[in-house]
């Protein structure tokens, strides 16, 4: 295929309309950028100010290990630029008082929309997603204790359990919906990780996607579904404040990821609410990632049933099935930096408080790095990471969970039923910082 | 070459011990990689330099 780069438009980055169309036409567009202006200074419609977009995987590299030049304090996600005044009504009272003040720079004002939107009410909420070196190590290094590796690893006969135990009860023939049957999983492990009742658990979940959506800031959201969202969000804070509440009391008896959390200390004390709610929002978001990867697992593998007839021969090759869906089908965009100095890159200057995009999914496909970047290939080579999980500091600190948890799942699933099909179109959604699968109707044959 | 880990941000997801087993290592019970060999061989530049761009947290440095 050959396009006209002159002829194709490039990316709405800040436009979630752009992440539905066709992803051949998406891919498209994020190319033609990539291969005309690889550094790009972007001015989204309606945004107070413009940023740098990355499509290279290596220059999203160097952001990614150099933490000293480019800050998370000052936003994360591209809505945190968005002109406040479409924002703001999103935002707790402190922030929305923050900024009406006025006197706040681009960054600063940046900063009071993502500190606002992860604070969950509280102003000196201390985040892990826009902190830096060495405050973010502290932090992270308390969630850590509850996603260590060793901890994970040991988690793998409990996870095909629980993967029989569902995949078990899935008619074959029948059509079905892979999103609430397989895709259920994930959230069944942890919920019960964290300790959350079985009778809890639909509300639990329910409770967290909220949460996920009130930290993606979009000026179109409907002021009725922010209103909804916002009640779920002060009903999971008061569930989990009351849940490490009880885990405090029992001194950590019930061995589950809440007690970790419980008995952690940070700065000689105990770990402040709002940050063990934060904790315990990435773990049910890191069962909620594997389900959307699952649902793109299950795509992929329907849309390529000769690749899926091959990781069923060969179950080696689940691992490396899983990076390609993570590569092929990212569930996370971009991330964004600021600069704190200026900085050369890509023989553009980019001047201290300028906001940087790292287009993860530019970098997915760069030609420089991936051989036939627009095919799905299980048997790729992943020496050069993808970027799906981020780089450096900040990447995700529950990449391993998800990578394990997706990988048994559908390696106990291909076991059972080594052939499915779609029965119709998945039903999609996106925001401008994420996308998933809202539906994937498939038929497993028996 | 000299190879140095930052534990803090080692976060053991392996890549390093795929891409050069001789020099990183890894076991199941453990949550930060082993640096089996401070200075290894020169033929072993290639395999380092994956484990290097492999690493999700840039954890790694090899220096010389």
């Amino acid at each position: 295929m050959t396009t006209d780069a002159t002829a194709v438009k490039w990316p709405a980055w800040e436009d979630a309309a752009f992440y539905l169309q066709e992803p051949d036409e998406m891919y498209a567009s994020i190319a033609a950028q990539r291969h005309a202006a690889p550094v790009y200074w972007y001015e989204p419609a309606g945004y107070p100010t413009g940023l740098w977009v990355l499509s290279k995987w290596e220059d999203q590299r160097f952001v990614g290990s150099h933490p000293e030049l480019f800050s998370s304090r000052f936003g994360f996600a591209i809505g945190d630029a968005s002109d406040p005044s479409t924002v703001i009504h999103q935002l707790p009272d402190w922030a929305q008082e923050k900024i009406r003040e006025g006197n706040l720079s681009p960054a600063e004002t940046r900063r009071a929309i993502a500190h606002g939107k992860l604070s969950m009410g509280d102003p000196n909420f201390e985040s892990l997603m826009i902190s830096d070196p060495p405050r973010h190590g502290q932090i992270r290094s308390i969630l850590m204790k509850a996603l260590r590796p060793s901890l994970v690893r040991s988690l793998k006969p409990r996870i095909a359990e629980i993967a029989d135990e569902f995949i078990g009860e899935i008619e074959p023939d029948a059509e079905v919906d892979f999103v609430t049957t397989v895709g259920r999983i994930p959230a069944a492990l942890m919920t019960d990780l964290i300790g959350v009742p079985r009778e809890m658990r639909e509300r639990f979940i329910e409770m967290a996607s909220a949460q996920m959506q009130a930290i993606t800031i979009d000026p179109k959201r409907d002021p009725a579904e922010a209103q909804r969202i916002n009640k779920l969000v002060e009903e999971f804070h008061s569930y989990c404040g009351e849940l490490l509440a009880d885990r405090q009391d029992r001194a950590g008896e019930e061995g589950d990821l809440t007690s970790i959390i419980a008995g952690s200390e940070y700065d000689g004390g105990p770990v402040p609410d709002g940050m063990a709610i934060s904790f315990m929002h990435t773990f049910v978001n890191a069962g909620e990632t594997t389900r959307a990867l699952l649902g793109f697992v299950a795509r992929a593998l329907a849309e390529h049933p000769d690749q899926r007839r091959l990781v069923a021969e060969q179950p080696d090759l689940v691992a490396n099935a899983i990076e390609e869906t993570l590569r092929y089908y990212p569930l996370n965009w971009s991330g964004c930096r600021t600069a704190i100095q200026d900085v050369e890159l890509g023989g553009q200057l980019i001047h201290k408080d300028d906001y940087v995009l790292m287009a993860y999914a530019s970098a997915n496909r760069d030609e420089d790095v991936w051989d036939r970047p627009d095919e799905f290939d299980v048997t790729r080579s992943f020496d050069k990471d993808h970027q799906s999980f981020g780089y450096g500091e900040h990447s995700c600190p529950g990449a391993l969970l998800v990578r394990t948890d997706a990988g048994i799942i559908l390696e106990r699933l291909l076991a059972r039923f080594p052939d499915w099909e779609l029965t119709s179109e998945p039903q999609r959604w996106a925001n401008p910082f994420l996308q998933g699968l809202g539906t994937v109707p498939v038929r497993f044959h028996s | 070459m000299k190879v140095t880990i930052d534990e803090e941000r080692c976060d053991a997801h392996g890549v390093c011990v795929s891409a050069c087993p001789e020099v990183f290592a890894l076991d199941d019970d453990e949550d930060v990689v082993r640096v089996l060999d401070e200075n290894p061989d020169e033929s072993l530049r290639e395999s380092l330099f994956k484990a290097v761009q492999g690493c999700p947290k840039a954890a790694i440095t090899v220096e010389g």
